[in-house]
């Protein structure tokens, strides 16, 4: 067993990360405004629309492409492509920011090759930095597993999304931890049906949930920055 | 580009060197269900209108349609539809249309399209791709219609993708990845997908004109629609001056969303160029 490996996975997908993915709904808080998030069950039905339109042709085909070509070009391309095919700017920009600074504490931490290029780059703003790119850099070079990868950091979103639940809708405590039992089974599907997926795929989206994550800008009263 | 013969190809090449500096075909290719009318000019702008027609009625499984739109420095153009296009069922594989634009050093070109209907078991890819040099204008709207169902069921096409790319044509940097997919089958739980409306539209504006003042005069326009849901985000990238918005909107007919893309299309014209505003009657 390689306990650095298990170390860095549990370290790096730990949603108490300081990346700042507590002040984001990615469009729940839209919903909410709306009153049609009003409860765990609500939530939950939305969570699991994320995972599987958004997160998965995103995110989690993000990190196994990178994967499958582990270059600096690749990873430029897969920066820039994962920027433009995000429709929403505050989520484009909230994946910036999260980025870079899981680029950050990547560099700081395990200083894995390509990180501190790719931290460059971002800061020298040829590219605009994603979590999930940056998550794969530690992954890859640590040995992982590209689906314990992508299923470390699709649960480590979900799990965050759910303490920012518990706080906004607000939830109970209980019930944050059922829907995050409940999400098991959606997290492991989507981690399978990401490996079906091809470059066409990649940033799918569909236009309702894109609205309620542009139209979040324009919110009056809000708690959350997307 | 693809292995098939196309069904329908069609190639303009637009000049801003016609009489009195009017903007004109350099070059015209169609083949096969492509066609287009003769250019009007609607206006004294110079700006060249051409009207597509698709003469097969509709499109079939497995057609494969070609566009190849470029639009050279200072030259201006407005690209539209005769029609609807129609998806009609496609069991021998789904349906696709390929279009390539480009758009030089401060050339415009409004790419207004009619609905596009999907009726029952259609299947539509369609691939726009898109260069732009930042000092060009670029104008897309569309709007996707579902076909009417025997039995009164809305949404019985089986699959919709339009995959556009937006990029720099001085750097090659993609500012927009837009990738919609619509399937209604795979449709789970009751949120995103389009809502409790019927009819998504879409709009894609780049233009150095566009800033954030202007994003929010649309959101507050359209927050003030009665009949339309949707909203207007800012497009900008690293690597690239290039910057517009993309307006991604629903509603239940498809007339509200034609004419509130006219609408913007004719306030943005009339702002940057002091054009009159669209007027698209059909010929």
């Amino acid at each position: 067993m390689d306990l650095d490996a298990d170390f860095l996975l549990l370290h790096l997908s730990d949603s108490a990360l300081p990346t700042g993915a507590f002040a984001h709904s990615f469009g729940f808080e839209t919903y909410m405004d709306a009153e049609r998030i009003t409860n765990a069950e609500e939530f939950q039905d939305w969570l699991k629309v994320l995972l599987k339109v958004q997160l998965t042709s995103s995110d989690a085909l993000a990190m196994r492409m990178f994967y499958a070509t582990p270059t600096v070009s690749e990873l430029k391309r897969l920066d820039e492509r994962l920027f433009a095919g995000t429709p929403a700017r505050e989520i484009r920009e909230a994946n910036a920011r999260m980025g870079t600074r899981m680029a950050e504490i990547v560099a700081e931490t395990y200083s894995v090759p390509l990180i501190v290029e790719y931290l460059e780059l971002i800061q020298h703003r040829e590219l605009s930095g994603h979590p999930a790119l940056a998550l794969a850099l530690a992954t890859h070079s640590a040995g992982i597993d590209v689906d314990r990868a992508i299923h470390a950091h699709l649960t480590a979103t979900v799990s965050s999304l759910i303490q920012n639940a518990v706080r906004g809708i607000p939830l109970g405590q209980m019930a944050g931890q059922r829907v995050m039992f409940a999400m098991r089974e959606h997290i492991g599907a989507a981690v399978k049906r990401s490996a079906n997926l091809d470059e066409i795929d990649f940033c799918s989206g569909d236009p309702g949930l894109d609205i309620s994550q542009m139209v979040h800008e324009t919110q009056r009263a809000r708690l959350f920055m997307s | 580009m693809t292995q098939t013969q196309p069904v329908g190809t069609l190639r303009l090449t637009i000049d801003d060197q016609g009489p009195q500096g009017q903007s004109r075909a350099v070059e015209q290719f169609h083949q096969g269900a492509l066609r287009v009318i003769r250019p009007h000019y609607l206006d004294d702008s110079g700006q060249v209108c051409y009207t597509i027609i698709a003469i097969g009625g509709g499109y079939l499984g497995g057609d494969v349609y070609e566009q190849q739109f470029t639009i050279k420095d200072n030259a201006k153009a407005l690209i539209t539809t005769q029609s609807a296009t129609k998806i009609y069922r496609t069991p021998q594989g789904p349906a696709t249309q390929h279009t390539e634009i480009n758009v030089g050093e401060n050339a415009v070109l409004e790419y207004l399209a009619d609905q596009t209907i999907a009726y029952r078991e259609a299947t539509y890819h369609q691939f726009t791709k898109v260069a732009l040099h930042p000092s060009a204008t670029f104008v897309m709207s569309e709007q996707i219609t579902p076909g009417w169902h025997p039995d009164g069921k809305h949404f019985a096409y089986d699959e919709m993708r339009l995959h556009t790319e937006i990029t720099d044509s001085t750097t090659g940097r993609l500012v927009l990845l837009d990738n919609l997919l619509l399937r209604p089958d795979s449709r789970e739980g009751s949120f995103g997908w389009t809502e409790q409306y019927t009819h998504s539209g879409q709009m894609i504006v780049m233009g150095e004109g566009v800033d954030k003042q202007l994003v929010a005069e649309l959101n507050e326009q359209l927050a003030a629609h009665p009949d339309v849901y949707g909203a207007v985000n800012f497009l900008s990238a690293p690597g690239t001056l290039l910057r517009g918005f993309i307006a991604r909107t629903l509603s239940n007919r498809t007339e509200e969303l034609i004419n509130l893309h006219e609408h913007i299309a004719s306030l943005l014209r009339g702002r940057w160029r002091g054009q009159e505003p669209v007027n698209l009657r059909k010929y």
